[in-house]
């Protein structure tokens, strides 16, 4: 069965630390994402995987095999890149059946499940069309085909839908992950899309600087992230920064620089530590009616971004904190620029973080 | 599993793959590299004959009495600098020498009512070379030798007949310059001549790449090929081409626009010719990969088009510019046949080493045509080899660290010279400069085989030059795509960045070094290891400046491929031998094509390395050459013309089948 | 003060129409974004508009005065580029300097613009970097400063944020957005990214194939989308066929294009494959018995229980995703069709996969359509 084993994984280039000791082991039939910025290292892990770099120290076992010393073409792995590199100068068939003819087997036995796989993504009618002939749709089938028929049963797409519409993306990416399951294949999926990430993995890494910074479901990933910087990248969040100064029946109490106190999630922190609260916009609750409990804070909604499903709104709060919220757009009519707001925190979705090394700020930088 | 399957998992094996590319680097080394600087090892072995045959001013030379009598074609003259003095077919008088001769002696001229001095008597010459041809026009030449006694030498009427005879004996005191000054002055013509035409190439290619790059029009794909043309045409056939429809060409006056009689103004309109396609096309390529964008988003700031040319695209060309630059200066360098060709036509009755001028090959060709100038030939070779792989690093620097003026704008003039008139007339100056410079100069040799004299040709010889010349490009054409193509993929898709990197640098140093200099240093590599088979000879030479030609067009090819494509097979099961019969080389087939069909009709066309690797080899353009030396210049013309049509053929069938395979 | 006009324009490339007789006007100020699949011709759009092409027919029109011949340079327009395009040999304040420099102003004038309009996109700090050296994100934030220098009032985005990380390009959007309300600017943005034109702009143009489609607010082209491309491509959405069987007895309502939600008629019933039934709301008299209809729903205006409910299908729930504050199902029908239905998650009721439902279409939030003669799924194609 293909299950992926990465023991202390480790790549430099010159200075740079790519992927820095890194485990990780991949289920098989799994959707995996690897989710992470530029420069993460995500793409580098993909080609160590499919042997198409040299990993400077650590291992890689496929179904229980050390690859290590294996070339590419003996791993049974497929990569994908961002335009599936199907070959130009081949038909939808020739791309198909490449894997078996390359691995030179009997063409009555090729002509067979080269039919099969392409009568499977419905493009048998067109297989004498040449990749450019093929719509993107079109030419993400004809990838999986031609992978699924080299016997590949392990996936590696590089930003498989970076390179098409916003609009098609959304429908591609729900055929992708089908094809996936309906095939039976194991998959590591790398982007940078957050949204990608949560509606189309069993599971996702989150990487930085070569580094698995967490791992888990995507609810896990959207409900329980383990930093600020994931806490913002994987959906927004707004933050407060203070010191805990107590605790409350179920939580924790913070208290900010300019002395405003806010009832937060539970915590392993010390009272009196420095501290980072969390909350994701949509968690953010706005209220027409002035209000004064807790976590309760008045404000002027500022600016309102409709998005279609949702709209975003930024609420300057009279405190000079600004936030911001995401309402669905069917109850967000009911504010509108200027308007007197009350904004409300969730203590229990007001997730707390140890202060991070570097700062806030440089640990929320995305560019 | 099948054989073929075998044979290719075989081939794919690591130590398989790594055994070949070892050969490939060694082949490129043995054959390529070592020879093409063995030259410089000379200045180490052999520094005393340099010093002595080179640095060292000769003696002064003993007056001479020399007798010419009627009907003598050599005579003998024993000092130890003048090799001899030769009387072609009673034209003149020619002092042979290595290089030309310097002398001190005053030349007039008696006619009957007035005295024209050319030089007067007891004049110092100023210093550089002259050679004194017995001048024409006249009933009397007389040569003084300062200070002593004149004899009359009767050489042609006025009507411009030659005559049978002269009287009595000639006095010369003749003594030869210091080869070092000879060298000298040869490297002086040869860079000042290269940078001028460089410069004009410049000049003139960058409106014309613009044009190419930049604007759409009908015929552009046209004009695409006639840039190309001259490159079709072997230089020999272009030096002749070219004298004839500019110089005035004392054997047959009146052919062409006899314009100019001025060696040095010709060989750089010979040389633009042939030069210049190569600047557009770098200029081209260059142009065609900065960014479009970057000119629009000038132009969206409020720039104007000549703002946006001097401030964005300029400074972003340097590396385009570099590539141009070295390639006319290379090739301008480089250039031997069609330059003696265009010499001898110049000045007919001079043997190839007493040309009025000489450039660094033309020079090594007349010494090596002589015979017995080692030390001479090593130390003009080397310094051109020298010279040539410094001034790439020069030219590299200077262009990179060169700053336009950003600051300094003229909104007002360039807003008003980017519109109108002048953009327009800047195209056509572009387009009158091709057909003139470029265009008619190189195809006025058909209109000589209708004008010219007809005079039977030695279709013999010629043929068997001819099987000569095909036999050797073949074979070299052979070799490198055998070698050529596995270099170059070591070269792009080489693990090893480091090796890879020095391999490409090594690549290109045969396509910087002169023809004629590597000649040299190829024949006295393989003679040094007793190897002195005239065919063995050329075939290395030809295969040791066009090796770079296939390598280059095939990594160009390989960096614009995609990896990711080959990485992909290479997941789906492919072994790297499959990879590439599937992925790789249908993608850069037309490449190794064009670059063969490149080295192919650059071997037919080469002259240099020819004529300086052996005394006398037998191929096309050194017969034609021959034959334009001697006069014949009919036959040499359809010599030229069937030259032309074979590689014209050839070319027009490459572009027939890439532009099919393109479809 | 730019106001823009385009009048006819076509432009076509050998046998290709890239843009086929578009008018359209743009008032002084507006945040306008053209919309559209890839080569859908709104590149084009904005390249004839700046002067980098010229159209093959029809003019364009800034503060109404016509500019068809006019170079690029002397249209006065700020243009930003999907690959930034930043000068690679200039530093940052070099390159936001470059039009105040080419446009001979004051030295002191452009030395003062150029510092305002690199401070407004917080980029004064790396004033002495080359663009390599700067973030993606960075970058377009001196694209954006550069293009402001020019002092111009129309301003041009060509997808200028294709090129950037998933993340990156919601932080700028917003910034854009503030840039141009703040200065006051006319803007014509240019995108492929449906949620980046609705969070920007004032007014959306939908093209598709050479033409406009669809030309209104972001609201009214989610909300009441009057064409079934517009209503699939700015955001998600259900169709499903069917055909009139019973008409209400309401007036008939003079309402010829647009969806009949908007016509103030009553209520008439569609049936759809299988013999299901779905009662439909202020149903316009366009629609005669038997007409074959195509109806809408967007995937938050379904919902599910496993209750049977009124005007509601059975089904079986396929596939759930989550996706953050909600989860998303895709419930196969009892009629074969396979719609996506968004429940809060706050509805702590979570649903199962194979797990039968039923799908629950309010009537009022469904629209209707006339169904294509081309057939839905071209109609609907994104490609």
């Amino acid at each position: 069965m293909p299950e992926i084993i990465i023991r202390n994984l480790k790549k430099v280039f010159g200075d740079l630390v790519a992927i820095d000791s890194l485990d990780l082991t991949v289920k098989d039939g799994e959707y995996l994402t690897i989710l992470g910025p530029t420069g993460a290292g995500k793409t580098t892990l993909l080609r160590l995987i499919a042997g198409l770099e040299k990993q400077t120290s650590g291992s890689i076992h496929i179904d229980g095999k050390c690859v290590d010393e294996l070339p590419p073409e003996d791993r049974m792995v497929t990569f994908l890149s961002q335009t599936y590199s199907l070959f130009p100068h081949m038909n939808a068939w020739q791309n198909t059946i490449f894997g078996p003819i390359a691995r030179g087997w009997d063409s009555e036995k090729v002509d067979i499940i080269g039919r099969e796989m392409l009568e499977m993504v419905h493009l048998y009618d067109r297989k004498d069309a040449l990749p450019h002939e093929l719509s993107g749709g079109m030419q993400q089938r004809n990838a999986l085909a031609r992978a699924l028929c080299a016997d590949a049963r392990i996936l590696l797409l590089d930003e498989p839908l970076r390179a098409l519409d916003a609009r098609l993306r959304l429908d591609l990416r729900h055929e992708l992950k089908k094809l996936v399951k309906d095939m039976g294949m194991t998959a590591i999926h790398v982007t940078h899309d957050q949204e990608e990430a949560l509606t189309i993995s069993d599971r996702i890494i989150m990487l930085r600087d070569g580094k698995i910074i967490q791992s888990g479901t995507p609810q896990e990933m959207f409900n329980k992230p383990a930093s600020p910087f994931i806490h913002h990248f994987i959906g927004e969040a707004n933050f407060m920064e203070g010191t805990l100064t107590g605790k409350t029946g179920t939580g924790s109490r913070l208290t900010g620089e300019s002395g405003r106190t806010y009832d937060i999630a539970a915590t392993n922190l010390e009272v009196g530590a420095k501290a980072v609260a969390g909350i994701k916009t949509e968690f953010t609750i706005m209220e027409k009616e002035a209000k004064d409990g807790v976590n309760d804070f008045p404000g002027t909604v500022e600016r309102k971004l409709f998005l279609g499903r949702f709209t975003d709104f930024e609420i300057a709060l009279d405190n000079g904190h600004v936030v911001h919220a995401r309402l669905p757009s069917s109850i967000a009519h009911k504010f509108d620029e200027g308007d007197k707001i009350n904004v409300h925190f969730d203590p229990e979705r007001l997730l707390v973080f140890p202060v991070p090394e570097k700062g806030l700020k440089a640990e929320l930088e995305m560019m | 599993m099948s054989l073929a399957k075998r044979i290719e998992s075989v081939l794919s094996r690591k130590g398989t793959v790594k055994a070949w590319y070892g050969i490939v680097i060694l082949f490129f080394l043995v054959m390529v590299i070592i020879p093409t600087l063995f030259v410089l090892s000379y200045a180490i072995t052999d520094w005393n004959n340099i010093q002595s045959d080179i640095f060292t001013t000769p003696p002064e030379p003993t007056p001479q009495l020399i007798i010419l009598e009627s009907g003598n074609t050599k005579l003998a003259f024993h000092t130890y600098d003048i090799i001899d003095i030769t009387i072609y077919n009673q034209l003149g008088v020619v002092i042979d020498s290595p290089g030309t001769v310097r002398l001190n002696y005053t030349v007039f001229e008696n006619t009957d009512d007035s005295v024209k001095t050319y030089f007067s008597k007891g004049d110092e010459l100023p210093s550089g070379n002259y050679n004194i041809p017995i001048l024409a026009n006249s009933t009397h030449n007389e040569i003084n030798h300062v200070g002593t006694v004149t004899q009359n030498v009767t050489m042609r009427d006025a009507s411009g007949n030659y005559l049978d005879s002269w009287e009595g004996p000639l006095y010369l005191r003749a003594g030869s310059a210091r080869p070092m000054d000879l060298i000298w002055d040869a490297m002086k013509v040869s860079f000042v001549i290269a940078t001028i035409v460089t410069i004009i190439d410049f000049i003139a290619g960058l409106p014309m790449a613009w044009l190419m790059v930049r604007k759409n029009f009908r015929g552009k794909k046209y004009l695409d090929t006639l840039i190309d043309m001259p490159l079709a045409i072997p230089t020999a056939a272009l030096g002749f081409s070219t004298a004839l429809f500019w110089a005035v060409t004392p054997k047959i006056p009146g052919a062409g626009l006899g314009l100019t009689s001025s060696p040095f103004i010709l060989i750089i309109l010979l040389h633009i010719v042939f030069s210049y396609p190569y600047m557009v096309r770098s200029l081209a390529a260059i142009l065609h990969e900065i960014d479009i964008n970057y000119e629009v988003a000038a132009q969206t700031l409020g720039a104007p088009p000549l703002t946006v040319a001097r401030t964005i695209t300029l400074p972003l060309f340097r590396a385009g510019l570099v590539t141009g630059i070295i390639l006319c200066f290379s090739r301008s360098l480089s250039e031997t046949g069609g330059t003696v060709a265009a010499l001898a036509m110049l000045t007919p009755w001079l043997s190839d080493m007493a040309y009025p001028m000489q450039t660094g090959p033309t020079l090594i060709g007349a010494w090596k045509h002589a015979g017995g100038f080692e030390p001479q030939l090593a130390f003009t070779a080397m310094l051109l080899v020298l010279i040539s792989l410094a001034l790439l690093v020069v030219v590299k620097i200077v262009i990179m660290k060169f700053k336009l003026p950003l600051r300094k704008v003229m909104p007002g003039p360039e807003r008003l010279l980017s519109k109108g008139a002048v953009p327009k007339l800047k195209d056509a100056l572009a387009m009158i400069f091709m057909v003139l410079v470029l265009l008619i100069p190189s195809f006025f040799i058909f209109s000589f085989v209708f004008t010219g004299e007809p005079a039977p040709v030695d279709w013999g010889t010629f043929w068997l030059s001819m099987g000569f010349s095909f036999l050797v490009a073949g074979v070299i054409t052979l070799l490198n795509i055998l070698f050529g193509v596995p270099l170059a993929i070591l070269i792009v898709r080489g693990k090893n960045k480091m090796l890879s990197n020095i391999l490409d640098v090594l690549v290109n140093m045969p396509l910087i070094v002169p023809t004629a200099a590597l000649g040299v240093s190829l024949g006295m590599f393989w003679n040094s290891m007793s190897i002195e088979m005239a065919l063995f000879l050329v075939i290395s030479a030809h295969l040791a400046f066009t090796f770079p030609l296939v390598v280059r067009n095939v990594a160009g090819a390989l960096e614009e491929l995609d990896p990711t494509y080959e990485e992909t097979a290479r997941t789906l099961g492919a072994k790297p031998m499959f990879v590439f019969k599937k992925i790789m080389y249908p993608s850069i087939k037309f490449s190794i094509l064009a670059g063969a069909i490149m080295a192919f009709t650059r071997s037919l066309g080469e002259t240099g390395a020819t004529l300086a690797v052996v005394k006398d080899a037998n191929t096309v353009p050194v017969y034609i050459v021959g034959l334009v030396k001697v006069g014949s210049y009919y036959p040499a013309a359809l010599a030229c013309i069937v030259l032309i049509a074979i590689t014209f053929i050839t070319m027009m069938v490459m572009r027939y089948i890439t532009r099919k395979a393109e479809r | 003060m730019p106001e823009i006009e385009l009048r006819n324009i076509s432009k076509r490339f050998g046998k290709v129409v890239a843009a086929d007789q578009i008018n359209l006007h743009i008032k002084e100020g507006e945040y306008v974004t053209v919309l559209g699949p890839s080569g859908c011709g709104k590149t084009t759009l904005v390249k004839i508009l700046s002067g980098i092409w010229e159209p093959t027919k029809g003019d364009c029109f800034i503060d109404g005065k016509k500019v068809t011949g006019i170079p690029t340079y002397e249209r006065d327009l700020g243009y930003i580029f999907q690959n930034i395009a930043l000068f690679p040999h200039m530093t940052v304040w070099q390159n936001a300097n470059y039009a105040p420099i080419v446009k001979d102003w004051d030295h002191e004038k452009g030395e003062k613009v150029t510092r305002e309009s690199l401070e407004l996109v917080n980029m004064l700090r790396r004033k002495g970097f080359k663009p390599f050296e700067l973030s993606g994100g960075e970058k377009q934030k001196v694209g954006i400063a550069r293009a402001l220098c020019s002092g111009s009032k129309l301003l041009i985005l060509d997808e200028p944020l294709s090129a950037l990380d998933a993340r990156v390009r919601l932080e700028l959007r917003y910034e854009i957005k503030r840039l141009v309300k703040e200065r006051g600017l006319t803007a014509i943005h240019v995108t492929h990214d449906q949620e980046e034109a609705m969070s920007t702009s004032d007014r959306i143009v939908l093209m598709r194939k050479g033409r406009i489609v669809e030309v209104d607010t972001p609201q009214n082209l989610y909300n009441k989308p009057k064409n079934l491309f517009t209503a699939n491509f700015i955001g998600e959405a259900n169709f499903i066929e069917g055909s009139i069987t019973e008409c209400g007895t309401g007036e008939v309502a003079e309402c010829r294009t647009g969806p009949l939600s908007e016509c103030g008629a009553d209520e008439c019933i569609a049936e759809i494959r299988h013999k299901h039934r779905l009662v439909l709301k202020n149903p316009g008299g366009i629609f005669k018995m038997g007409d074959g209809v195509v109806i809408m729903a967007r995937p938050e205006n379904l919902s599910i229980s496993v209750n049977e409910k009124e005007n509601a299908i059975k089904g079986r729930i396929i596939d759930k995703i989550f996706m953050g504050s909600y989860m998303r199902y895709r419930v196969k029908l009892a009629t074969q069709d396979t719609v996506q239905v968004e429940v809060p998650e706050a509805d702590d009721k979570i649903f199962n996969i194979d797990e039968s439902v039923n799908v629950i279409f309010r009537p009022k939030k469904l629209l209707v359509y006339p169904r294509p003669r081309q057939g839905l799924k071209e109609v609907l194609s994104l490609e």
